[in-house]
């Protein structure tokens, strides 16, 4: 890794793509890391999005094929694709409408639960085969 | 005279019960020379589970005790009218005490002693930067105030995920955190009775500790931050974010194991 404070400024999205295995959470968050600290997020935001990318992946089969990050800060906003997630119980919980604003206020403590409270947005987006991406908005704080 | 030779022969004759016999007279008669029968007949599960996490830096005979406590937990929860193996519903159970015994642990995976030293010191410094910046501070701000690299404090960061704090609850003399907790508790008393009553994530939030609900509560239901909460409890942030994992991944653990089981169910059922 280079000297992150001398690069400041807003730069192209940061790609990872790595094999699916135990380790690449840990590979994960320092690229997570690396980004925030470029950009001046605090570090409790920080925390809140490697929780949703350990959420997202503690439901995930611990092999087989490949998991892309996609990171990128613009305007403001830290941006975040996880792409190659494969978990039919994930993507059923964050489905459009999965659950009725009213139910969700008495509702369970799952995986869109807890990326409601820690990101200011999300969606899903269906990739041709069995894989899904997940996409995660976090505003920086002034 | 041998005093224990009715025991003893009693324990003879109950190896020829099958393991629902064994379970019948468990649950409905109380015989607990029939529970150990069953913790004997099971150790090997015990024993073969313990050694999958033989390289994970554990003595596998502490894993083998700490397995056989998920044992007996599963003997003694399980519901002979779910119409299950035993040995399907007793795996999750054994497996779940033993990850949490790797959490409770401490440091999960191997982590130089120079970077927990690291964490330990930039955990102050975040502390410290937190009141007197009166938010979260940034990784720039944590490098200059440790006089280390924004990378070496990402690498810290991020070797501090691989530690689970050890539970405040069971004395850890050590912990500077924990002062004051059960008066911070009474206050949210109320609060927290409103959480329960309406039985968000019950049964399993009842697994977790009454400051690791509240905390899920306050982060997850009140949309406190994570700076917020830990004001609001009296610990620092990192230790909140420590607990929140801790108790995510417990309810998750919970959850595992109630699918396998009702999965098991079904299947029996059919």
């Amino acid at each position: 890794m280079g000297n992150l404070s001398e690069t400041r400024e807003e730069t192209g999205p940061v790609r990872l793509r790595t094999p699916r295995s135990p380790g690449c959470l840990r590979v994960m968050r320092v690229v997570l890391g690396g980004v925030a600290s470029r950009h001046d997020l605090p570090v409790d935001a920080l925390d809140d999005i490697d929780l949703a990318v350990e959420t997202l992946l503690a439901g995930e089969p611990p092999a087989g094929g490949h998991l892309e990050l996609t990171v990128n800060v613009t305007q403001g906003t830290y941006r975040l694709c996880l792409a190659g997630l494969r978990s039919q119980a994930t993507r059923k919980m964050l489905a459009p409408g999965s659950a009725s604003p009213q139910l969700r206020n008495g509702g369970p403590l799952d995986v869109r639960r807890i990326l409601e409270s820690l990101v200011d947005s999300f969606s899903v987006e269906e990739r041709p085969g069995d894989t899904f991406t997940v996409c995660l908005e976090k505003r920086v704080p002034k | 005279m041998d005093p224990y030779g009715g025991a003893r022969q009693h324990l003879g004759s109950l190896g020829a019960l099958t393991e629902q016999e064994l379970l019948r007279r468990l649950k409905e008669a109380g015989d607990q020379a029939a529970r150990e029968e069953l913790i004997t007949r099971y150790l090997p599960l015990v024993k073969s589970l313990a050694r999958r996490f033989a390289s994970r830096g554990q003595p596998v005979e502490d894993l083998v005790q700490v397995g056989a406590i998920g044992l007996i937990k599963a003997i003694d929860r399980f519901d002979l009218s779910r119409g299950v193996e035993l040995s399907t519903y007793a795996t999750p159970t054994i497996l779940g005490e033993i990850k949490r015994y790797f959490r409770d642990k401490g440091w999960a995976v191997k982590v130089p002693r120079a970077l927990q030293d690291l964490n330990v010191r930039l955990t102050r410094v975040l502390e410290q930067l937190t009141v007197d910046l009166r938010r979260s501070p940034t990784i720039a701000e944590i490098a200059e105030a440790a006089e280390l690299t924004e990378e070496e404090v990402v690498e810290a960061l991020e070797s501090g995920r691989a530690y689970s704090s050890v539970s405040i609850f069971t004395g850890g003399g050590e912990d500077e955190e924990s002062g004051g907790l059960l008066d911070t508790l009474g206050a949210e008393e109320e609060a927290y009775e409103i959480f329960e009553q309406r039985r968000l994530l019950a049964p399993a939030m009842e697994r977790l500790e009454p400051r690791e609900r509240l905390i899920l509560h306050l982060r997850f239901f009140e949309g406190m931050t994570q700076t917020e909460v830990a004001a609001r409890v009296g610990i620092s942030q990192m230790h909140v974010s420590r607990l929140i994992r801790k108790s995510i991944d417990n309810l998750r653990q919970f959850m595992e194991e109630e699918t396998s089981s009702h999965q098991a169910g079904k299947r029996g059922e059919g």
